[in-house]
């Protein structure tokens, strides 16, 4: 579903509105409270990122299916949940832009799943009580850009970022009784591909500065994000693999991220 | 000091008066020890009684797992007209009966409770009368299972059975049926010295007292509400309403056609299936083929192309492979071929489902009905049903008011495993039949087991046949898809790429993160985030 434009921009205007006030105070004490946190703020080398994504493989764009769609067929065209997490290395900083470093994340699809298809109707249905699944866990390592200057240097409370490199998806297909298998091959293995990401990470320390700087202290915790993030996951093989199960996707991811 | 003489006298003469009672009180004492020490009853060697056959084998201390009131009585060793075997030591006994009593209530060495001017609340299961034996000996004592359980709601008075009775006939069968509900009963056996006087001399053995619990239980518990069957290939996913009563510890899922005697089974009818044919009227002239026989005729039954015929091999074999997996909640037999099938790539299926019951309904089989032979009021009480989305019916829970007893032939059992049960946990009500054969008709109940073995009263019977299904990964296989084979699956794809490559880039990216860090940390440069200038 495409959502209008004058919508979007209703929806961007409402977050401006509500966020300014809280932009505004963190500026007004900015001069006095940031320099403080400033001072007391532990040293910073990672972060750590949880998030919840809708997820749709892309298995059914395979050109070899020939315009069939085993995985609508049998888990529908909704959207499953993708859980994961990620760890950043904050390696180097680079002046009046921000962070860079590799990272690693790995999720999880712990609901797709869905009842196999009698091959001939049964009791007046196709619809089996045998159940089909189909885990994915996609795991990538990526570069990752953090331009926390805004942040840093304006305190305006929005880091953008990017991410980029190379991914591979595990994934195993079973039933009832187990790993499935057909044709003689096991519904086991694995995709490869490429990771490529951009989100917006808002830093909530600007609400609570007081907060912010106990968590530090207590916990080692430089800043807390909430993000939105655009990725796309392409697990198509990348030039080497043949016939991969395409379990990648395109996707919107929301979470939480903590620098530490 | 001829008056401080005076005063010690005095001090000594009142000592001696309040001290006097004491001594003499003391004397009383020893001299009642002495009187008391008289026979002494007690366990020989092994304290648990071996239990013995009426055709005299000897089944040891019990027949039934570890987790399963090892130790103590159920309906099936009353059935059976089991003894129990005690080896009791006995020493100092002149002229005094060796006695048996039991008891629902505790103790029995005091007179009134063997009925002695009161009413009895304890029976007596064996006597040895006029025994003279100073020195210790050692007496093996039979006791029937059916003594011990058939009089704890009915006290017989006078308590003592007849004579037949206690030299081994025992009660008869109704004895086994004499508890009002599944609540499990802890039972007392004392063996003692009664003197003439009916009176307990010297020290009695109790059986039953603490460190050796003796638990009757002879019904089982309520029957599970609302069992359907949900079909898959070569399987059944059998569910009920898990019970809510404190007797039950699992269940016992029962079929027929036990998996591997299909052929002795219910004789359904089957016709041809082949994948991707219609089943049509012609199909239908083959179901004079009878159940589980290969059909030479089974082209007939729909138009098949070279790929169909592989198509269904595969099918077949997935079936196989997939009942060979693990990964099931309990799978109940070795796997079976999936269906009889022809040369030609068909299998046998039933032509219209006979009598299968659907969700929640009912069949008829003759093996897995009519089999309670207890009933102690098993009309348990359905809790407010709870229907999801799709309009099943899911687990509300029952309220039990009894339970019973069922007796199912153990070959209709599936999956028991080693704590007894098919399925284990009270709140479990879901069971996965595997190992079937599609096109089969087979009969489910499904029956709750207590914590003492006892097999409660079969649920609803439910009937379907099992048919090939097609999962994901084979709409995706037979779709044209050509992934899969393991994690080392890329040789398989003809593409002999190391297949850890994905994973090499992934470990090597971070081991060099990590070195880099560690270069730095040895630079003394850690504590901050780097700059590049």
């Amino acid at each position: 579903m495409r959502l209008h434009a004058p919508c979007v921009g209703a929806a961007f205007a409402g977050v401006l509105i509500v966020l300014a006030p809280v932009v505004a105070r963190a500026q007004e004490g900015a001069g006095a409270l940031a320099s403080r946190h400033s001072e007391y703020q532990s040293p910073q080398y990672f972060a750590l990122e949880l998030r919840f994504s809708p997820y749709t493989p892309d298995i059914d764009s395979d050109p070899a299916l020939g315009g069939k769609t085993p995985y609508a067929t049998v888990f529908g065209t909704s959207p499953q949940v993708l859980i994961a997490m990620e760890l950043d290395w904050q390696a180097v900083r680079i002046p009046h832009v921000g962070t860079l470093g590799p990272g690693v994340g790995i999720g999880y699809t712990p609901g797709i799943s869905g009842n196999a298809q009698f091959q001939q109707e049964h009791n007046g249905t196709l619809v089996s009580g045998e159940t089909t699944t189909l885990q994915i866990f996609p795991v990538y390592a990526v570069a990752v850009l953090r331009a926390d200057v805004l942040w840093r240097e304006l305190h305006v409370p929005f880091v953008p970022y990017a991410k980029l490199g190379p991914a591979v998806g595990f994934w195993r297909a079973s039933n009832t009784l187990g790993t499935s298998h057909a044709q003689g091959v096991v519904g086991l293995g694995h995709s490869y591909g490429s990771q490529v990401a951009f989100g917006l990470g808002f830093n909530l320390n600007v609400i609570d500065q007081y907060a912010a700087r106990n968590f530090d202290e207590t916990l080692g915790v430089n800043s807390t994000y909430i993000f939105g993030e655009w990725s796309r996951t392409d697990l198509d093989g990348l030039w080497f693999q043949k016939d991969p199960l395409r379990v990648g996707s395109t996707y919107w991811s929301f979470g939480l991220a903590f620098e530490f | 000091m001829h008056r401080g003489s005076r005063f010690a006298a005095f001090g000594w003469l009142v000592l001696v008066a309040l001290f006097a009672p004491s001594v003499a009180r003391g004397q009383t004492t020893t001299t009642t020890t002495t009187t008391t020490a008289g026979p002494v009853v007690s366990a020989s060697g092994a304290i648990f009684p071996n239990r013995i056959l009426p055709d005299g084998t000897d089944e040891g201390v019990s027949t039934r797992p570890q987790n399963l009131n090892y130790l103590g009585l159920n309906y099936d060793d009353c059935a059976k007209d089991m003894r129990l075997r005690f080896s009791i030591t006995i020493s100092g006994f002149s002229g005094d009966a060796l006695e048996v009593w039991a008891s629902n209530v505790g103790d029995c060495t005091a007179a009134s409770a063997r009925g002695v001017e009161n009413v009895p609340s304890c029976w007596e299961l064996y006597e040895l009368a006029g025994v003279n034996s100073a020195a210790t000996q050692t007496v093996t004592i039979d006791v029937n299972v059916r003594d011990i359980v058939g009089p704890q709601n009915a006290v017989p008075n006078p308590p003592s059975l007849s004579a037949t009775q206690r030299q081994g006939e025992g009660l008869g069968l109704a004895a086994c049926t004499t508890q009002p509900s599944f609540t499990a009963v802890p039972m007392y056996i004392w063996f003692m010295a009664v003197n003439p006087n009916t009176a307990v001399d010297g020290t009695p053995y109790e059986y039953g007292a603490t460190g050796t619990p003796f638990v009757t239980d002879l019904v089982g518990p309520p029957v599970p509400q609302g069992a359907n069957e949900q079909v898959g290939d070569t399987l059944f996913i059998v569910n009920w309403m898990a019970n809510v009563d404190s007797d039950t510890a699992g269940y016992d899922v029962f079929i027929d056609p036990p998996p591997g005697h299909e052929d002795a089974g219910s004789g359904v009818t089957t016709i041809l299936y082949c994948p991707d044919a219609t089943v049509s009227s012609s199909s239908s002239s083959s179901s004079s083929s009878s159940s589980g026989s290969t059909s030479s005729s089974s082209s007939s039954s729909g138009v098949l192309d070279a790929s169909d015929e592989s198509d269904s091999s595969d099918d077949s074999s997935d079936a196989s492979d997939s009942s060979s997996s693990s990964g099931s909640s309990g799978s109940s037999s070795s796997s079976s071929s999936s269906g009889s099938s022809s040369g030609t790539g068909c299998r046998d299926i039933n032509a219209a489902g006979p009598t299968t019951s659907g969700a929640g309904g009912t069949c008829t089989d003759s093996v897995l009905s009519n089999n309670t032979v207890v009933d102690s009021g098993t009309s348990s009480t359905v809790i407010t049903p709870i229907f999801d989305d799709a309009g099943n019916e899911i687990d509300a829970g029952v309220s039990p008011t009894g339970g019973g007893l069922s007796n199912i032939p153990a070959a209709n059992l599936v999956g028991v495993e080693n704590d007894g049960v098919t399925v284990s946990g009270v709140s479990v009500g879901t069971y996965t039949i595997s190992g079937l054969k599609n096109g089969i008709t087979y009969y489910v109940a499904v029956a709750a087991v207590d914590g003492s073995g006892n097999i409660g009263p079969a649920s609803n019977v439910v009937c379907d046949y099992p048919a090939p299904v097609n999962d994901f990964w084979t709409l995706y296989r037979n779709a044209g898809g050509g992934a899969g084979g393991g994690f080392c699956a890329l040789e398989a794809a003809g593409e002999p790429v190391p297949s850890t490559a994905g994973i090499a880039i992934v470990i090597g990216a971070t081991a060099l993160g990590l070195q880099r860090r560690r270069r730095r940390k040895r630079a003394g440069r850690g504590g901050s985030t780097g700059t590049l200038s």
